[in-house]
Parts: C-alpha cells; sequence; structure tokens
C-alpha cells in the first residue's frame, strides 16, 4: 500500500514495483489508508505530512491493529531530522527513505522487508 | 449724572456740582411747585440712567481693550494653533487619501493573488497530470523495450549457443550434405547398374526382333510355300480341293503370323525407345541432381563462412544488450529521481502560496472593516485586465474561467495535420 498525499508519488511507486509483479493500493491520506486495509498488504509505504491523518497517526492506528502489527511500514518522506527518524523508529517502523528515492532502493527494501 | 461729569471734571469737583444741583432742585421744587419737581427728578432719572449706560458701555470697551491687550499673546498662540490644526488637518487628508489609495492597492493585490493562486493551482494540478502520464509512458516503453532485449537475448542466446543454434543447424547442414553426397554417390551406382541392366534388356529386344525378323522371313516363306500350294492344288482339280483349303489356311497363318511379328517389332521398338528415352532421363536427371547437390554444398560452405563471423557478431551483442539494458536501469533510477523534484516544486509552491495568503490575511486585520470607498467590482475588471494582457496561451484563460480569445483556439488549415497548426 502506497499512502502519500501526492499522486506523483503514488505514481512512481505502483510504477517503479509492477514490473517486479508486484500490485499497489493507493491512498492519499491516513485516514484513506485505514478505510482501505486489506490483511493481503505486504509492506506499506507511507509519506509522514498528509493532510487529515499524518503518517505516524496512521501508523500509531494501524499497530493498534493485530492483523497489522506486524506487517512492516516504510517511511517515505523529505523529513530528514534525526529527531523524527528516532520518533519513527519508536513508533515501529522498519525503515526510513528520504525522497527522492531511486526505483532499485525501493525494490531491494520492499525484498528485504518482505518474506 | 456723576459719572457723566466725571468724564469731563475731578471727581470733587464732580460732587460738588452734584450737590449743588440737587439743592437747586431742591429749591425750585418749593418755590415752583411738585410737578416741575417730578419732571427734574425724571431728567436726573434719564440723565443718571444714561450716564449709566454710557459708563457701561465705556466699561465693556475698556474691560475689551484690557482684555485684548492682557490676551495679545494668547492670539498669537490661537492663530499658530489654528494654523498648526489647519496643517495636520491637510496632513490627515493626504495621509487618509495615502491609506485611501494603499487600502486600494492592498485590494487590488489581493485580487491578483487570487488570480495567480488559482493559475498556479490549474498548472500544477496540470502539471501532476502530465507527470503522471509520462511516468506511466516512460515505464511502459523502458518495460517493453526491456522484455524485447530479454527475447532478444534469448535468441541470440538461442542461435548462437547449443544444439539448436546456427552453428549447430549448420555443422548438421554439413552432415546431410555429406550424407546427400553419399547417397549420390550409391545413386550414381544403382545408375550405373541400371543402366547396365537396360543395356541387358535392350540386348534382349534387339535379339527379340532378330527373332521376329526371322519370323517374318518364315512367313513370307510360308505365303510363297502356300501359294504354291494353292497353284499345285488347283492343278490337282478336284483332289486337290482339299490340300487348297490347307493351303489357304496355311496361308493365312502365315499372314497371321506376320502381322503378330510386325506387331512385336512395333512394340519392341517403342520398348527399345521408351527404355533408352528413360535411361536418358534418368542420366540426365541423377546429373542435375549431382549438380545441385555440388552447388548445395557450395553454397552451405559458403553460407557458413559468411555467417560464423556474424554468429560470433551475435555473440558480441549478448554483452552490448546487457550493459544496454543496465544502462536503461540506471536511466529509469535517474528519471524515478528527476520526476519527484517536480513534485518537490509543486510543494513548494503550494507552501509559497499558504504563506502568502496567511501574510495577506494578517496585513488585512490592520485595514479593519473600512472599505474606503473604493468600488470593489471595477477594481476587480481593472485587475483582471492588467493580469490577462500577460496571458499568452488559451489554458491561462480557462484557469481563471474567462472566455478563451478566438484567435487563441484550436484551428488548422490543413485537415492532414493535427493540433493548431496554419501554413501560410
Amino acid at each position: 500500500m502506497a499512502v502519500d498525499d501526492s499522486s506523483t508519488i503514488r505514481n512512481l511507486i505502483k510504477n517503479s514495483v509492477a514490473s517486479e509483479g508486484w500490485s499497489v493500493l493507493e491512498a492519499e491520506d491516513g485516514l484513506k489508508a485505514l478505510d482501505l486495509l486489506d490483511p493481503s498488504i505486504d509492506i506499506f509505504i507511507v509519506d509522514v505530512n498528509m493532510p487529515n491523518m499524518n503518517g505516524f497517526e496512521f501508523v500509531s492506528e494501524l499497530k493498534k491493529q493485530i492483523s497489522y502489527k506486524n506487517k512492516p511500514v516504510v517511511f517515505l518522506t523529505t523529513e530528514s531530522s534525526d529527531e523524527m527518524k528516532s520518533k519513527g523508529k519508536a513508533l515501529g517502523i522498519n525503515g526510513w527513505i528520504v525522497k527522492p528515492f531511486e526505483r532499485e532502493t525501493l525494490l531491494k527494501i520492499i525484498d528485504m522487508l518482505v518474506d | 449724572m456723576g459719572d457723566f461729569l466725571s468724564d469731563f471734571t475731578s471727581p470733587k469737583l464732580t460732587k460738588l456740582i452734584l450737590g449743588l444741583i440737587k439743592i437747586l432742585l431742591l429749591v425750585m421744587a418749593i418755590l415752583f411747585n411738585k410737578m416741575i419737581f417730578l419732571v427734574c427728578v425724571s431728567l436726573l432719572l434719564i440723565l443718571e440712567i444714561f450716564s449709566l449706560f454710557m459708563k457701561s458701555e465705556k466699561r465693556i470697551i475698556e474691560e475689551k481693550e484690557e482684555f485684548i491687550e492682557d490676551h495679545t499673546p494668547y492670539k498669537e498662540e490661537c492663530s499658530n494653533l489654528k494654523r498648526d490644526i489647519l496643517s495636520l488637518q491637510h496632513e490627515n487628508d493626504k495621509q487618509r487619501d495615502m491609506i485611501s489609495r494603499l487600502y486600494r492597492s492592498f485590494k487590488s493585490s489581493e485580487i491578483s493573488l487570487e488570480k495567480t493562486e488559482l493559475l498556479s493551482r490549474t498548472s500544477m494540478v496540470t502539471v501532476q497530470s502530465k507527470v503522471n502520464k509520462i511516468t506511466d509512458d516512460i515505464f511502459s516503453m523502458i518495460t517493453g523495450s526491456k522484455n524485447m532485449t530479454d527475447d532478444i537475448n534469448e535468441l541470440i542466446l538461442s542461435l548462437t549457443h547449443g544444439d539448436e543454434s546456427l552453428h549447430g543447424v549448420i555443422n548438421r547442414l554439413n552432415i546431410n550434405i555429406d550424407e546427400i553426397d553419399n547417397i549420390s554417390t550409391k545413386i550414381g551406382e544403382v545408375n550405373r547398374v541400371i543402366t547396365s541392366d537396360t543395356s541387358s534388356v535392350t540386348d534382349s529386344l534387339l535379339e527379340i526382333r532378330n527373332f521376329t525378323n526371322n519370323i517374318l522371313d518364315l512367313a513370307d516363306q510360308t505365303s510363297v510355300l502356300a501359294i504354291n500350294a494353292s497353284i499345285e492344288a488347283a492343278r490337282s482339280g478336284i483332289y486337290g480341293k482339299g490340300f487348297a483349303v490347307i493351303a489357304g489356311e496355311v496361308g493365312k497363318l502365315a499372314d497371321n503370323s506376320k502381322v503378330f511379328a510386325e506387331t512385336i517389332n512395333k512394340m519392341v521398338k517403342s520398348a527399345y525407345q521408351a527404355m533408352e528415352e528413360g535411361l536418358e532421363k534418368q542420366n540426365s536427371l541423377l546429373k542435375n541432381v549431382e549438380d545441385m547437390l555440388i552447388r548445395s554444398q557450395q553454397e552451405v560452405h559458403i553460407a557458413s563462412n559468411s555467417l560464423l563471423p556474424k554468429i560470433e557478431l551475435l555473440a558480441e551483442s549478448i554483452n552490448k544488450s546487457s550493459i544496454t539494458s543496465s544502462s536503461m536501469t540506471e536511466q529509469l533510477n535517474s528519471f524515478t529521481s528527476s520526476m519527484q523534484f517536480l513534485d518537490l516544486v509543486r510543494q513548494i509552491a503550494e507552501h509559497i502560496a499558504i504563506i502568502s495568503r496567511e501574510r495577506w490575511e494578517e496585513t488585512s486585520k490592520e485595514f479593519g472593516e473600512k472599505t474606503y470607498d473604493i468600488d470593489l467590482d471595477s477594481l476587480k475588471e481593472e485587475v483582471i485586465r492588467e493580469v490577462t494582457k500577460h496571458f499568452t496561451t488559451k489554458e491561462e484563460w480557462e484557469a481563471l474561467g474567462l472566455t478563451v480569445k478566438e484567435s487563441m483556439s484550436n484551428k488548422t488549415n490543413n485537415k492532414d495535420l493535427k493540433g493548431d497548426v496554419l501554413l501560410f
């Protein structure tokens, strides 16, 4: 699942992973993402700064649900401060990618985190 | 009266005169009658009143002059103050006018800001949409290209390696050519055997012809014999009739034999001819096949000589294709990064718009609710006129919900050309 308020980013993620056989569920903010949750989702790629519900709030809600508690989550964001990264780590996310991302990097991380 | 006199005399003298007048009047009143006394008293009272009136007037004038004299410095001050107030009023008017102009300018900028925000938002939406389209197209192109490259690589690999490669095929061709060569040799042998057998058959046919020729001769002789027998039978008369019949039959037999022999001769001849022709054709065919095989061998040899270096080149191209594939992957990475920078620009533009709007709203509060008598409608029209004079594309007009100028609408004077095209 790709959660980002930018359709450009969501589209880039979708195209980057499609060639490797992945299909992508898209959501423009945390609230919409919660509505679209599905147990078949293997990994979450989430932006931090989004309207309605930001990335931290979304992951916080996600971790409360047993079905999704252990699903890997990676933040894909323009934020790069150590403070933010620590906050994310404390929340239980598995990775932090600072935009702009490279396709190869994203694919490798997905390979590493998804069983 | 005292005061009246005091204007002209000293106070003591005034008192004296007044006293004398009073005594005089008393004497007169006593001497003459009360009427005159009353008249005189009335006159005195009138004089007194007039005197008091004059005194008060005089006092007022004096007091006024005293006042004026005392307050002349204040007057100057007042003049100055008045001048200052006028000046301040004038300043105030000027500032009010300036504030009014500032407010007008502020509102004009606010309207411009709204329009530019609209333009910015529209262009960002359009950019995002086009970027997404480009992304889809490029990924599709590269994925397709990569798949094609992989297919080509696989094909090249199959052409250059393994049993089904061109090498293998050429080798098998050469083997087949050699085998065919062997077969051709064997066919030659068979042909020779057939030729030899045919020759034997021909000889036999010739023998048969000789035999039939002999049969013909015999038939001729038998015919002659039959004729002679018929003659002898006729000579014998009645006793020779039976013999004549037999002679006739023998003659017929001889004729029939001749016919059969001639027929056999013809058959032998045609068989002989057919065999000759067949043999000739067979020889010719085998010669052709032999020649074809030789030519094929040569051509395969030439083809394999020319193909082999090309096969080597194909094998090399696999390496180049792998390099190209890696290069395409890198370019895809680079493209992915670049598209995100466009999105970054969009975000920054949005932040600029938000900051501008917030600052604007803060400034707007300073002006309060006053409108400073500005005609906002005509100001809006004026601003739109000023803003749109910079427009060069129909998208800008459409973003503000304005009617696109006729001159900007798509048209073409050539139906074979798509888009907004004019040929002169």
